[in-house]
């Protein structure tokens, strides 16, 4: 089985073909859609495809990458976070506030790691032990996180020290350490979610959570972990973008990211439905819509616009994703 | 002789693979109790959903009042004053009683909802079934008894002529019982039919004028209920020429203890559940549906909670008490719906038979979190192959498998694991005939092999073919205890109440 390939949909035995190739063309959707959208900004944006350019994208992508990796863990289960944007800023802005005091830059790293990690251990402690509904707790948490984060901040950016963020971008072979932090983070969680029994839990508990209890799966841990490390993802794209920013702010977790997070998980292969996608489809979506972002960003198309055509492309690819849902329980 | 009220004449009803009904005819007058009664998969619910419009029956003619009416959806049914007081009700919790009576039939006036005419009408009909609520009470604030009656209050709405009843005291305490009992009495007095299924012959004798028996979907035998005893009546539920050894028996040798359960329950569902399983034998756990026998299997791996009572499991040479939410790492679970509960449906042979022990296919540290997939594919296979599961290859989706081939999956996944203990609801449910007996076949293997196996069926014959013991549950309880020598006619009488006091 290649690694490549998604939890459920890996494995498929010829006599099945047939049948498979009408399902599940659209798991090849998101390679055939980045190829397009790449070669129709190569062909419009003059010095695209220039080295530096595409480092200068892909340094622009890592720090939604990492949070459609969170969202990716949460959807896989069958469950959605609205709140990392939220949480990732209030941890961005508790993280500067310590460094702003004095506090040791690496300190101040962890804190933005872990607030957000913390916050989404609460969601999972709701949605698994209390059975809340994961819609309704993720979106109360962004209003808490962002409604706390204006407040604290009076909607006043606080600036971190220049150290911690050139220690963050500093490159390595030329290469800007957030780009070669995804990179690796994407290979490791690719390899544990298709390679381990706890991404096969992970699988199973999204594609059939009683019949994964019945079967002795771990189903509340496997929801509860799922949603911690979306808050921890939320941390790491915490500090990338704080260090990018060179600064903490409230903006950071307007509503309108969930967006960009959601629609990253979906154009990149993740199924809202539950039990199919992996890290690389997340990441391939979201380097596709920062594509998309960036065009339409040097378009002059209005920002309302742009939420237009974000939501239109979300609900387009979520439509053929439950399209050959259908086909495939017929 | 008058013409019966109700005559259904000639009714036959098949289903892909069964026919559920093979030309019964049935007549009921008015002013009589008609109880029908009959084993599981007797063909009472089908019969009376021909009547209440919910099945099309293949043939066969209704005449209500020597005329003859068509009845092919739930509203001819009404039309025709036939009324479906029905077992599960369907109530609407957080909705006031009088909008869970009206809700399909709401009188409008001025194009909004007459409440003042359905609050009237509402009194007047709780009132007969000698209920003072107040209609805009909410449903989940009442007693399950006085929801049964909301029900019976929205059947009676229209006025009907023809009231079935099926199963209607399930989820009653014994004085809602008798209140229930009175007014079906009273509607009789009032000269209504009234058709009353029921498991529990004890309730046939003290409510019911006559008596219809199915068997296998035809006509056994029936008629004045006086004129009968309870063993007549069980005799014609289980047929006399059927012979017990039509399915061979397989004798298992039992040796030690290995579980034992002492007075779970769970208030409401089941009761002081205690008893004992040995290492090698195959306990069938009898009941009818509703007589709590899933409840307790669910109970016993933490699927639905208890309230009490312990469950100690053999370690060493020990009996520990194990915790009810850790009992599952001892037991393999087999559930009674497969596709809800015991399959990943998108998801590969192999990786639906690896589920339950993956944590023991795993490299060497430090990689003892990674599948090791050779592995998997191999122990995948070995049960393939001893169970003879046709698969095209272990890629194949489950979803594509036939039923039987899926049921041997599930097994498999437990095989795999090899659990000391397995509970297996209705393990052969909706299988054909080869596919039983492959699965007799393994659940026999097991035994010998030395599990303790719990199984759980709706089919007398299949239990009978498979145990060493049986427990016989009745109302939450379990009532008997019967060793191999049991006859079927011992295990219906005691799961319907016949004979309550003998053993």
């Amino acid at each position: 089985m290649s690694i490549l390939n998604s939890g459920v949909t890996q494995q498929l035995s010829k006599k099945d073909s047939k049948e498979a190739a009408d399902i599940y063309w659209t798991r090849y959707l998101p390679y055939i859609v980045l190829v397009v959208v790449f070669a129709a900004v190569s062909i419009f944006v003059p010095y695209f495809l220039t080295i530096s350019n595409l480092l200068s994208v892909l340094l622009q992508t890592a720090s939604l990458a990492i949070l459609a990796i969170g969202q990716a863990a949460v959807l896989i289960l069958g469950g959605i976070d609205l709140s990392m944007p939220g949480v990732m800023a209030l941890g961005s802005i508790f993280g500067a506030m310590y460094m702003r005091a004095g506090g040791n830059p690496v300190l101040g790293a962890v804190i933005m790691l872990l607030v957000p990690a913390a916050l989404g251990l609460i969601n999972g402690i709701s949605v698994s032990y209390f059975g809340m509904i994961p819609f309704v707790v993720t979106l109360a948490m962004q209003a808490i996180t962002i409604g706390a984060a204006t407040m604290i901040t009076n909607q006043i950016s606080i600036p971190v020290p220049e150290n911690f963020c050139n220690a963050m971008l500093t490159k390595i072979g030329g290469i800007p350490l957030p780009i070669i932090i995804v990179l690796i983070l994407t290979l490791f969680l690719q390899f544990a979610v298709t390679k381990t029994y706890y991404g096969r839990w992970l699988y199973s508990t999204g594609t059939n959570m009683r019949t994964s209890r019945v079967s002795g799966v771990p189903t509340k841990k496997v929801v509860l972990a799922a949603y911690s490390f979306a808050g921890l993802m939320g941390g790491l794209a915490a500090i990338i973008m704080t260090s990018r920013l060179y600064a903490a702010s409230p903006q950071m977790g307007k509503d309108a990211v969930a967006m960009d997070i959601i629609a990253s998980a979906a154009v990149g292969g993740v199924s809202t439905m539950g039990g199919v996608g992996t890290a690389v489809n997340a990441v391939i979506g979201a380097i596709i819509i920062t594509l998309i972002s960036n065009v339409m960003n040097m378009a002059n198309v209005s920002y309302y616009l742009t939420l237009v055509i974000k939501g239109i492309i979300i609900i387009t690819f979520v439509a053929i994703d439950a399209n050959s849902r259908k086909k495939s329980t017929k | 002789m008058t013409i019966p009220y109700l005559k259904m004449d000639g009714i036959a009803k098949s289903f892909p693979g069964v026919q559920a009904l093979k030309n019964v005819t049935f007549e009921a007058s008015q002013g009589e109790i008609l109880a029908l009664v009959g084993a599981n998969g007797a063909g009472k619910s089908t019969l009376m959903n021909v009547l209440g419009g919910n099945i099309e029956p293949n043939s066969g003619k209704i005449y209500i009042n020597g005329k003859e009416v068509r009845i092919s959806s739930p509203s001819d049914a009404a039309a025709n004053g036939i009324a479906f007081v029905h077992q599960e009700m369907a109530m609407l919790p957080t909705m006031s009683i009088a909008d869970t009576m009206y809700i399909s039939s709401f009188p409008y006036k001025h194009g909004l909802i007459d409440y003042k005419t359905i609050y009237q009408r509402c009194r007047v009909v709780l009132k007969r079934l000698g209920c003072n609520f107040d209609p805009r009470e909410r449903i989940r604030n009442i007693s399950p008894g006085d929801q049964q009656m909301v029900e019976i209050g929205r059947a009676l709405l229209h006025d009907p002529q023809i009231i079935i009843f099926d199963e209607p005291t399930s989820s009653l305490t014994s004085r809602e019982k008798e209140h229930l009992f009175e007014v079906i009495r009273t509607l009789k007095q009032e000269g209504s039919v009234i058709i009353y299924i029921s498991h529990f012959l004890d309730e046939v004798f003290s409510l019911c004028d006559r008596v219809m028996v199915l068997r296998n979907g035809e006509t056994a035998g029936g008629g004045l209920v006086s004129e009968y005893t309870n063993r007549d009546i069980v005799k014609m539920m289980i047929g006399e020429k059927e012979i017990d050894t039509y399915y061979e028996r397989s004798e298992h040798r039992a040796g030690e203890e290995i579980m034992r359960v002492k007075g779970i329950y769970r208030s409401g569902v089941i009761n002081d559940i205690s008893f004992s399983l040995r290492k090698g034998e195959v306990v069938g756990l009898w009941g009818q549906l509703g007589s709590g026998r899933t409840e307790v299997a669910r109970a016993l791996v933490g699927l639905d909670p208890i309230d009490g009572g312990t469950i100690s499991i053999k370690m060493g040479d020990q009996m520990m008490p194990v915790k009810q939410s850790e009992t599952k790492k001892y037991i393999g679970m087999i559930t009674e719906n497969r596709r809800e509960e015991g399959l990943l449906l998108p998801m590969s042979v192999c990786n639906n038979m690896s589920l339950a022990n993956l944590t023991n296919l795993t490299k060497k540290k430090p990689f003892s979190s990674v599948i090791d997939s050779k592995l998997e594919n191999s122990e995948t296979d070995k049960y393939v192959k001893r169970m003879d599961i046709k698969i095209s290859s272990q890629a194949q989706r489950v979803e594509t498998l036939s039923g039987g081939n899926q049921q041997k999956v599930i097994i498999g996944r437990w095989l795999q694991k090899n659990p000391p203990i397995y509970i297996m609801d209705e393990p052969t449910r909706g299988l054909d005939v080869g596919a039983k007996a492959d699965i007799r076949r393994i659940i026999s293997d097991l035994a010998e092999q030395g599990a303790g196996i719990l199984v759980i069926s709706s089919e007398i014959e299949e239990i009978m073919s498979v145990s060493d013991r049986y427990l016989v549950m009745k109302r939450g309880s379990i009532v008997a205890e019967f060793g191999s020598n049991a006859s079927k006619e011992d295990l219906v009488a005691t799961a319907t109440g016949a004979a309550s006091k003998k053993e």
